[in-house]
């Protein structure tokens, strides 16, 4: 077994046992997602759970063989699976994922993963050395932060082994291994101890795995931390063939660091960037990346503060801050960055704070919400956008007080309960779907992103072709001409998605005409089964997969399932399989049935699955006041390709229903109910889901 | 280029303090792979920031919208107008860096008028 080390750890919280599951049997899941939902499903003993805080819960923290090796921006993400917490209506069955030097420690201590049963009857910490696991008394570490936390285990497991000189020995089998490394840890902190929407899983500085609620999934278990040291490596079936793809990745299509093209267009071929999304608070700062990336966008900084906070996490706080520090942009850094601190500490979810945080405002600036209002709040809002008040608004969130007691089921919830659904209907509160907040691609015009949200269960931050809308976009702001035209382009995506597109790009084309299509959800399709597949099983990381096209190739093709360094190249370099691209996105399209059957038996129907009010009612005018850019490939009348707006447009309900039809009939799901049929799941190796199901009374009919 | 005349003492307070919640100019930040991040302004020294050249993001603001701000909620007419001119050409970068450009020489002619006050 290659890459997979060969066992999957339980423990079960209630009785505090551990058991080996051997890998084997969920082999064909690849790891990460496709195991997690695998193992949820067989040992979730009520898979009717519509809240991630109950025992039955069933959370999974999985590597894929490719951790712990170098491909190429997927030797280090880590999995995390199981019902969530926060989403509106129903805590889904979900997903996370972070990044760092966990996964691959798992692997190197010989466990492809760590699923979670249960409930503790008191606070406890998981240590794993090597083969030599045991849960260990948390009392003393409730109530700390994040890191305090990872600090006082690094030194608990350190203190007691022998050292010297750096090295410590860790145990193993038979004898004790050296190593250098201190246990990797992941943690929660109040945030999910008070099993808060807002809870997540922390790791280091600022690895975090934000959606779904899974701190407090943990919370709700009593579950404080995993610590993980190994000594041991990762077998690679055919070392050669691996590095023969890496350095083709680098020659062919990466970034030539020495004469890097800084517009160029792409994923895999973007010039490392290791800064925040505000100013960086000093040039003094090192690159700090997941385990075997070429990317290395995080970084560490000499003030000591903003320590691998990236992304949303780096820029949450902005706006807010902006109002304090008046023009002056280092204030802001100091500001948003430090509070990334804090909400790292108090592992939080940063991601939707900042579109919550703004319907705040407005609810306060209304007058609804603040001391002795309506919305009854002592948190001193005439100081937002500074530190202190980041500070307050953070522990109250955390520890259920002030306002933060009406949020700790999530902002939807929130919404209800204080009697202003309506500002959710109207997109006050802009939470399109399933309660998350909107990422900045709105449905209305990125219909890839909300589609596929839609026909799951989270935001869902795939980047596959969104970034078609930074390259467009960008070069026409700068007035350039697009270094793909748009037909260009149409057929690169369209090469790439052969297999689902049946040779007809069309469903690249987000126009008005085909917002609805039939092609628009054979692309969906592509972009989902790869999903979860490559990256979310596999864990090719999102920042750099797929590479659908480069303009540092010739020929303008990406890397995404060439011969040459294509994803099943180093699948099959590292596990010894050989499978092609297509049996990937196969394998994906089994691990979605999976989860569509997981979700039907939670209640889910397809009167369920229907985006926020706003969505269909408001058309989507943010960037005609914003920034008058959003273009995107569409054909005319005459089928002539070319980049259009896609600004200040609807979504029509029966539109939206007509295109949920056309993706039920494509899955072999049922059109009436939105339900797996036994032929489909039969046909992907799941009989026995169908045979669950339908002792649920929710299979789906087969159509004539 | 022309120098804008010096604003009069009480524009260049109405400048730096900026406008209440409800009259600030919707703008915001274009951060790759972020998107755009809402990031309302409500003072000059706000929007310079806003539209200052960096290498990380683009400002997201609408040029009509922004001239109509600038002329109507801070009531700063000239300003608004030879902005106006200034966006006419070029690309929209080159939009923002002509608007940047003149608003931090009306900031720094409204820092030193409130100085002088």
């Amino acid at each position: 077994m290659s890459g997979f080390a060969g066992k999957i750890l339980r423990v079960d919280l209630t009785s505090r046992t551990l058991e080996r599951i051997d890998t084997e049997r969920y082999r064909r899941f690849g790891g990460g997602h496709g195991m997690g939902a695998a193992l949820f499903w067989d040992l979730c003993p009520d898979k009717t759970i519509q809240d991630g805080r109950r025992p039955e819960n069933v959370c999974s923290i999985m590597a894929s063989p490719l951790c712990g090796t170098n491909v190429p921006s997927a030797g280090g993400r880590c999995e995390v699976t199981g019902a969530g917490v926060g989403p509106y209506p129903v805590g889904w069955f979900t997903r996370t994922n972070f990044g760092g030097h966990f996964s691959s420690m798992l692997k190197q201590a010989g466990w492809d993963g760590i699923v979670l049963t249960g409930r503790a009857d008191s606070p406890v910490w998981l240590d794993v050395r090597n083969d030599h696991v045991a849960l260990r008394d948390a009392r003393d570490l409730w109530g700390k932060d994040t890191w305090t936390t990872q600090q006082r285990i690094r030194e608990r497991v350190l203190s007691g082994a022998d050292a010297f000189d750096g090295w410590w020995a860790v145990p193993e089998a038979e004898r004790a291994a050296l190593t250098t490394q201190p246990p990797s840890v992941l943690a929660i902190g109040p945030a999910g101890e008070n099993q808060t929407a807002h809870g997540c899983l922390v790791h280091g500085a600022g690895n975090g795995a934000g959606q779904g609620g899974f701190g407090a999934v943990w919370g709700s278990k009593n579950l404080k931390a995993i610590s993980v040291v190994g000594t041991g490596t990762v077998d690679v079936a055919d070392p050669a063939a691996l590095l023969r793809a890496r350095f083709t990745a680098k020659e062919k299509y990466a970034a030539d660091p020495d004469d890097p093209d800084l517009g160029t267009w792409g994923t895999l071929n973007r010039v490392p960037n290791s800064r925040p999304f505000v100013a960086p608070p000093t040039d003094e700062r090192r690159t700090s990346a997941c385990f075997g990336c070429v990317s290395g966008c995080k970084a560490r900084y000499s003030v000591g503060y903003g320590n691998e906070s990236l992304c949303q996490t780096s820029n949450w706080y902005a706006p807010f801050a902006a109002k304090v520090a008046k023009g002056d942009k280092m204030m802001v850094s100091e500001i948003v960055l430090r509070s990334a601190d804090v909400i790292q500490q108090y592992g939080a979810n940063s991601y939707t704070l900042q579109r919550g945080l703004e319907w705040l405002e407005y609810l306060y600036h209304r007058g609804v919400l603040g001391p002795g209002r309506r919305i009854h709040s002592e948190l001193p809002w005439e100081e937002l956008g500074t530190l202190e008040f980041a500070r307050r608004f953070i522990h109250a969130l955390a520890t259920r007080q002030d306002i933060g007691a009406d949020l700790a089921d999530g902002w939807v919830q929130a919404a209800i309960r204080w009697g202003r659904e309506d500002d959710w209907h109207q997109g006050r509160l802009p939470f399109p779907y399933w309660g998350y907040g909107e990422h900045a691609y709105d449905p209305r015009a990125e219909l890839e992103w909300g589609y596929a949200t839609l026909v799951t269960e989270r935001d869902i931050n795939d980047h596959a072709v969104n970034i078609i809308f930074w390259d467009v976009n960008i070069a026409l702001a700068y007035g350039r001409t697009p270094r793909i035209d748009a037909a260009t382009m149409a057929r690169l995506v369209g090469e790439k998605m052969a297999h689902y597109l049946e040779g007809d790009p069309s469903g690249l084309d987000y126009g008005d005409a085909n917002m609805y299509s039939e092609s628009v959800a054979r692309l969906v399709r592509w972009i989902l089964h790869y999903n979860r597949f490559w990256k979310n099983s596999a864990l090719f990381c999102d920042l750099r997969w797929p590479s659908l096209y480069d303009t540092q190739v010739d020929t303008l093709e990406g890397a995404t399932a060439s011969p040459d360094a294509g994803e099943q190249v180093f699948w099959n370099a590292v596990t010894g399989e050989d499978i092609t691209f297509e049996e990937g996105l196969e394998r994906g399209r089994a691990i979605l049935n999976l989860n569509q059957a997981i979700w039907t038996l939670q209640g889910r129907h397809r009167d369920m699955v229907r985006f926020a009010r706003f969505i269909y009612e408001k058309p989507y005018d943010r960037f005609e006041v914003y920034f008058p850019f959003y273009n995107w490939p569409t054909r005319d009348e005459n089928g002539a390709w070319a980049y259009r707006s896609v600004l200040n447009r609807r979504l029509s309900e029966e539109g939206v229903e007509r295109w949920k039809t056309h993706f039920y009939r494509l899955e072999g799901w049922d059109p009436r109910t939105g339900w797996p049929t036994r032929s489909t799941l039969e046909s992907l190796g799941l009989a026995h889901v169908a045979d669950e199901l339908e002792r649920a009374g929710r299979l789906g009919r087969e159509e004539a | 280029m022309r120098t804008l005349a010096a604003p009069e003492p009480e524009l260049a307070k109405r400048l730096l303090l900026g406008v209440r919640y409800e009259d600030r100019l919707r703008a915001g930040l274009l951060v790759p792979p972020r998107g755009v991040v809402e990031t309302p302004v409500a003072s000059l020294p706000e929007l310079c920031s806003l539209l200052e050249p960096d290498a990380r993001c683009l400002p997201a603001v609408h040029f009509d919208t922004l001239v109509e701000w600038i002329g109507g909620v801070l009531g700063d007419t000239e300003l608004a107008g030879r902005i106006r001119e200034a966006v006419r050409e070029g690309c929209y970068v080159d939009g923002c860096r002509a608007a940047h450009a003149l608003i931090s020489e009306r900031l720094a002619q409204a820092r030193s008028c409130a100085g002088a006050v």
